[in-house]
């Protein structure tokens, strides 16, 4: 059966027709008032897209800001521990600032000591060389001389410091070098005298 | 069809509110009609209407002149609507091919008999008819809707419409003689 058929069929159906008609008028009809309430309704549902548009942006607004809080208090609590260890550092460098002080009275301390022993030991050297020299000389047959022996020592001496194990400070070395030559000075001087005489 | 003067559409198209309750005049009887036959509480049937209107309004700018008329571009809308809101209610249906008994039993000599009982006896077979095949024989015999109109709204084809339709006429006149 093609479309022109079944149209033909049903057209002719005036009972299904006119059943059809009856049921219709009989239903009940629409709200006289179903339109103005659609139309509320659309008034209502226009202005939640704005309400929620504004909610979004205020929410919006207040997450960033409270972000930007949340950032700087965290910024702030990771500067404390370095300020902290700032802090704790400076007595440190106070104590490193007090040790050469210490270092200098040690010093001073050391170059104290040696004196004894410098005094000592050329005297004892002078005399063995002085010896040994008159026993050459005597051998030599050469015509003594009072000064050489006395320059040798010197020589002797100037020579010694070059040996010197340790010299912990040279300036208190350079002073004692001069106190002993001062020394030795005089003693010439005193053997001179008497060599005149 | 076509009642509507050549400015509704654009008008529609710019949401203007005269052009809305004119739309809702000229158009919301039909709509409603459709709606209920399908929607059977009214309140139900209401919110429904309400649905249509509004759904038609936000997407007036698919509406297509040359496919189908304003009034059958809401039809579609509507019938669509209304067996969304009904299956979500009442998923079980009682479709033509699941009813017992053989449909071609029925001649087409008793369409002939035009009195009064056999108008009431029908009115009591459609009854019994689902909700969307009372609403195809209101769209055809009520509203003379043409096979293709009807189509369009039940997003089918004429003749497949052509074929339904005969098949609940058959249906109704088997539900007839066991009244």
């Amino acid at each position: 059966m093609n479309e022109k058929d079944m149209n033909t069929l049903l057209e002719r159906d005036n009972v299904l027709r006119e059943a059809v008609n009856r049921r219709e008028q009989n239903q009940p009809p629409m709200s006289s008032d179903l339109n103005a309430r659609l139309m509320q309704r659309m008034d209502q549902e226009d202005e939640k897209p704005k309400r929620r548009l504004w909610l979004y942006v205020v929410s919006g607004v207040a997450a960033s800001m409270l972000l930007l809080l949340m950032f700087h208090l965290w910024l702030k609590t990771e500067e404390t521990p370095q300020s902290v260890v700032a802090k704790q550092h400076p007595p440190k460098k106070e104590i490193t600032v007090k040790k050469p002080e210490v270092v200098e009275q040690k010093t001073v301390a050391v170059v104290e000591e040696p004196k004894p022993v410098q005094e000592v030991v050329p005297q004892k050297k002078v005399v063995a060389k002085v010896v040994k020299k008159q026993e050459v000389e005597e051998e030599v047959g050469v015509q003594e001389l009072p000064v050489d022996p006395v320059e040798e020592e010197l020589m002797a001496m100037t020579q010694e410091p070059a040996y010197e194990p340790v010299i912990e400070d040279p300036y208190a070395y350079v002073m004692n070098q001069m106190r002993d030559i001062r020394s030795r000075g005089e003693r010439l001087q005193q053997e001179v005298a008497m060599v005149a005489k | 069809m076509g009642k509507e003067n050549n400015n509704l559409i654009p008008d529609l198209l710019g949401q203007k509110r005269a052009a809305q309750e004119q739309l809702l005049t000229l158009y919301g009887q039909m709509v409603f009609r459709l709606v209920a036959r399908i929607v059977e509480r009214r309140e139900d049937a209401e919110e429904v209407y309400q649905d249509v209107f509004i759904k038609a309004f936000r997407s007036i700018g698919t509406f297509d002149e040359s496919q189908a008329s304003l009034a059958t571009w809401l039809g579609r809308i509507a019938y669509n609507e209304a067996l969304n809101f009904v299956r979500k209610k009442t998923p079980m249906w009682v479709y033509i091919d699941d009813h017992d008994g053989d449909l071609e039993d029925v001649g087409d000599e008793d369409a002939t008999q035009e009195d009064a009982q056999t108008i009431e006896r029908m009115e009591q077979a459609m009854e019994q008819l689902p909700p969307h095949e009372q609403n195809l024989l209101s769209m055809y015999y009520f509203d003379h809707l043409s096979l293709k109109e009807i189509a369009y709204i039940t997003c089918s084809v004429p003749t497949t419409v052509g074929s339904q339709l005969c098949r609940i006429r058959k249906k109704l006149y088997q539900i007839m003689q066991k009244l």
